[in-house]
């Protein structure tokens, strides 16, 4: 079960994404809700994976997403949003990310090839 | 016989004392009257013979003599001084009283006394008359004389004097000689008046050669040339000179004709009652009788010169006594009478040629100046760079004005003086962009606080850091005026020299003209700038409230939806085993996604949040996302003023959504640069062209939210050859 950490600044995302993702066989290890509190997480809950929200108020998602591939690549970065449109597909792989996948989606897509 | 006594005059003829005699009286009557009837006869006919001369005088009194029987007759001009001179004589003998000699009338000798009463007059004992004229006649060998006055023109003009070795002298000798002096004086009179009118002919034929001049435009300097020849001549006076009043109360010779000291070029200071000061006080013809006297540097010098007398007559321009023409002699003769008045009518020539020089002068520099406001009024209509402007506008100035340098200086809210254009000469003018504190007595520092044109006639001694940066670089005087915009002094036009005269007076009220100029372009820039900001203002504030709604939208509406439908999917996971709640779920979940669908096209449609968050080349590679054909991008990934990016992403979402209806093309290509300070947007399709951007095509309303950025929309659809829809967006607010 890959470990996951969530992170979004909407707290009743979180605890939504939460609950979709345990459903679905996933290990959600920690929430953050700013790319500060993502960094932290990513020290302590050493996830395999991050759920990120591309709008985070003191961040930019694929501008995280580019950091965490630049720094080990070991992490998985899965993009969300509310905003179906809000991640076009060539600044999704340039960003390194694995992919993004649609918060109404969350629950019904494949997500291995993202998450693991 | 007392020569103080009475004059006897001779009774009128036909009273005599009636005698025995009387035939024989009457007869030797007849005889005398007979012949002297001949002798005026042959008297007028000299006259009328030969006018009036020397040699008729002479022939006049020769005849006179013969018909009086008496030994000397002679004829004398009263003089203005109180001499008299002979211009007539006869005598059987010698005697000192020949033709052109005068005497002075000292004593109650008959030229004396006739002068005194303007009557015949005579004198038979000449023992006891006093004075040293009477002597010379008494040594004449004279004794006895009668005299008749010559009256010409009702005037006393002179005497017709005849004398005899003893008297008494027969009876009416006086009023016989009456009867000759009245023939002399019709002659004189006739002759006068021919030699009046010979002398006025003249007078006017030299005025009409003049006014020939003047009219033909010749220079003033060549009409007083010829002034003062024609005055020489008229008035037999060697010297004329032209001068013209300085303001600071000098005279300054500006033509001379005749050897003297005051030559062209010379200045003369108006202290004593010269001619030159009488005229300028009394604006008045004058006279000077005689330089001995007259105090002063003018005085002094003509007496040097050998001046002793002269006239003058002032030259009126524009009301105002603008110079005089003088004409003096050496000759001790009294100057004629009426002299100044003759030289008023050639210095009235003078005036006009000089008046019509001027106006000349003056047209000349109204249509150049008139010519220069035309060329800036243009520059300002078309809406030229203001930077340029106030280049033309200087350059433009210092040229007419004949200055060395013009500034235009902007005083700035903070009290500093800022050089907005500057043109010189010689490189002198102070730079562009120069600030400097505005203080001190500079033009610009009085210029800002009156508000009015202004001058500063020069800059030795004033204060402050302005007036020092000017006395370095060599400009000795300025004058300025204010460029007002919206009623405060927005700042001023300044004009100024290095040569040691300051620039004329009224220079600042020429410059007022284009300092006007200047605040209309400036008044003009403002306006437009606020125009635009005021524009750009609008479209920013409709571009915020839109990105509001959709914020608002996204937060709100679209995150309940989100979580709606997530809900929804876990609870759909959670009834597999039971049908009836799982259809119930999935129509939920159908419901809730077309409502989150529905609302991202809403929000997309008023303004994409991936714009406003990651800026245009996100956007757009959205929007290629979901194009049905291939499409390149190559936009830097920038970010732009918002509303440039809106207007730019919502033409190439049109655009493209065109390519996808339309253009049944293959590729398409979006691209965006920088060019000029210019966001320059093009999607370029290798469809079948044709296109059109009038109305029907959601373009059009794209053309009024470019233009209202002050950019442009164009399209190039030629028919099978592609469609190229382009907008060009200013970066910045045109300032």
């Amino acid at each position: 079960m890959p470990a996951v950490l969530i992170v979004d600044d909407d707290p009743e995302f979180r605890q939504r994404a939460s609950r979709v993702l345990a459903d679905r066989g996933y290990d959600v290890v920690g929430t953050a809700a700013t790319v500060a509190q993502a960094r932290v997480g990513l020290r302590d809950a050493r996830p395999d994976a991050v759920l990120l929200d591309v709008n985070l108020p003191d961040g930019d998602g694929l501008t995280f997403a580019q950091e965490l591939a630049d720094a080990d690549g070991a992490v998985r970065v899965l993009l969300t949003s509310s905003d179906a449109g809000a991640a076009p597909r060539r600044l999704v792989e340039r960003s390194g990310a694995a992919g993004f996948v649609a918060k109404v989606d969350l629950a019904v897509a494949d997500l291995t090839p993202y998450l693991g | 016989m007392d020569a103080d006594g009475p004059i006897r005059s001779a009774p009128p003829a036909g009273i005599a004392g009636e005698g025995h005699d009387r035939a024989d009286e009457r007869r030797e009557r007849d005889l005398v009257l007979a012949e002297e009837q001949a002798a005026l006869r042959r008297v007028a006919a000299v006259v009328a013979g030969g006018g009036i001369s020397a040699d008729v005088f002479a022939a006049v009194t020769e005849e006179v003599g013969k018909a009086l029987g008496l030994p000397y007759v002679d004829m004398l001009r009263y003089e203005p001084d109180g001499t008299a001179t002979v211009i007539g004589a006869w005598g059987e003998r010698e005697h000192p009283f020949s033709v052109g000699t005068r005497w002075a009338l000292d004593g109650p000798t008959i030229t004396a006394r006739v002068r005194e009463t303007g009557a015949p007059a005579r004198v038979d004992d000449y023992t006891d008359v006093p004075g040293a004229f009477a002597e010379t006649v008494r040594g004449a060998g004279i004794r006895a004389a009668a005299g008749a006055p010559i009256i010409v023109d009702a005037a006393l003009w002179g005497v017709m004097v005849t004398a005899a070795d003893r008297g008494p002298l027969p009876d009416r000798i006086e009023q016989r000689l009456a009867g000759f002096t009245e023939l002399v004086a019709t002659a004189l009179s006739q002759t006068q008046a021919r030699e009046e009118l010979r002398q006025l002919a003249k007078e006017q034929s030299a005025l009409r050669r003049v006014a020939t001049l003047v009219a033909r435009g010749a220079l003033p300097a060549d009409v007083f040339a010829a002034v003062a020849g024609e005055v020489a001549q008229l008035l037999e006076l060697p010297l004329v000179e032209m001068s013209r009043y300085e303001p600071d109360g000098t005279a300054t010779v500006i033509s001379a004709v005749g050897e003297h000291a005051f030559a062209t070029g010379t200045n003369w200071s108006l202290d004593g009652p010269s001619l030159a000061a009488q005229v300028k006080r009394t604006g008045l013809p004058a006279r000077v009788d005689d330089y001995a006297h007259v105090p002063g540097s003018i005085g002094e010098a003509a007496r040097a010169t050998g001046v002793h007398a002269g006239v003058g007559a002032p030259i009126i321009v524009g009301g105002d006594v603008w110079g005089v023409v003088s004409a003096g002699g050496g000759a001790r003769v009294p100057l004629a009478r009426g002299a100044e008045g003759r030289l008023s009518q050639f210095t009235e020539l003078v005036a006009t040629a000089i008046s019509n020089t001027q106006a000349r002068e003056d047209l000349q520099r109204l249509a150049d100046e008139q010519a220069a406001l035309r060329r800036l009024a243009t520059l300002v209509a078309q809406d030229a760079e203001p930077r340029a402007i106030f280049d033309a506008v200087a350059e433009e100035t210092g040229r007419l004005l004949r200055a060395t340098t013009v500034n235009l200086a902007h005083f700035a809210p903070d009290g500093v003086n800022v050089t907005m254009s500057g043109w010189s000469l010689r490189g002198v003018h102070v730079p562009t962009g120069t600030r400097i504190p505005i203080d001190g007595g500079s033009i610009n520092a009085i210029v800002r606080r009156t508000a009015r044109p202004a001058r500063c006639d020069t800059y030795e001694g004033v204060e402050g850091d302005l007036a020092a940066h000017l006395r370095r670089l060599g400009i000795r005087s300025e004058v300025g005026a204010p460029v007002v915009v919206e009623g405060h002094v927005w700042g001023a036009l300044i004009a100024g020299t290095d040569e040691p005269e300051p620039l004329p007076r009224g220079t600042e009220h020429r410059l007022a003209e284009f300092a006007e100029l200047i605040a209309t372009a400036v008044a003009n820039a403002t306006a437009r700038s606020e125009l635009v900001a005021s524009r750009a203002r609008i479209v920013e504030a409709a571009y915020d409230e839109r990105r509001r709604v959709v914020r608002d939208l996204h937060d709100g509406a679209q995150q309940r939806f989100v979580q709606t439908i997530m809900t929804l999917q876990l609870a759909r996971r959670r009834s597999d085993d039971d049908p009836d709640m799982a259809g119930l779920i999935d129509e939920g979940l159908e419901s809730a996604r077309a409502g989150l669908d529905e609302l991202r096209e809403l929000a997309h449609g008023i303004h994409p949040a991936i714009l406003t968050n990651h800026g245009l080349a996100a956007a757009v590679e959205s929007l290629a996302d979901r194009a049905p054909l291939p499409v390149e991008i190559d936009i830097p990934d920038e970010r732009y003023p918002p509303s440039v990016e809106s207007a730019a992403y919502f033409v190439a979402a049109e655009a493209l959504t065109n390519v996808a209806k339309y253009a049944r093309a293959n590729s398409v290509r979006v691209t965006a640069a920088t060019v000029d300070g210019r966001l320059r947007l093009e999607v370029r399709d290798d469809g079948v062209g044709g296109a059109r951007s009038s109305s029907g095509s959601g373009l059009s309303g794209l053309e009024d939210r470019v233009a209202a950025l002050d950019g442009a929309l164009t399209i190039d659809s030629p028919p099978g050859g592609g469609t190229r829809v382009g907008a060009e967006i200013p970066l910045a607010p045109a300032r």
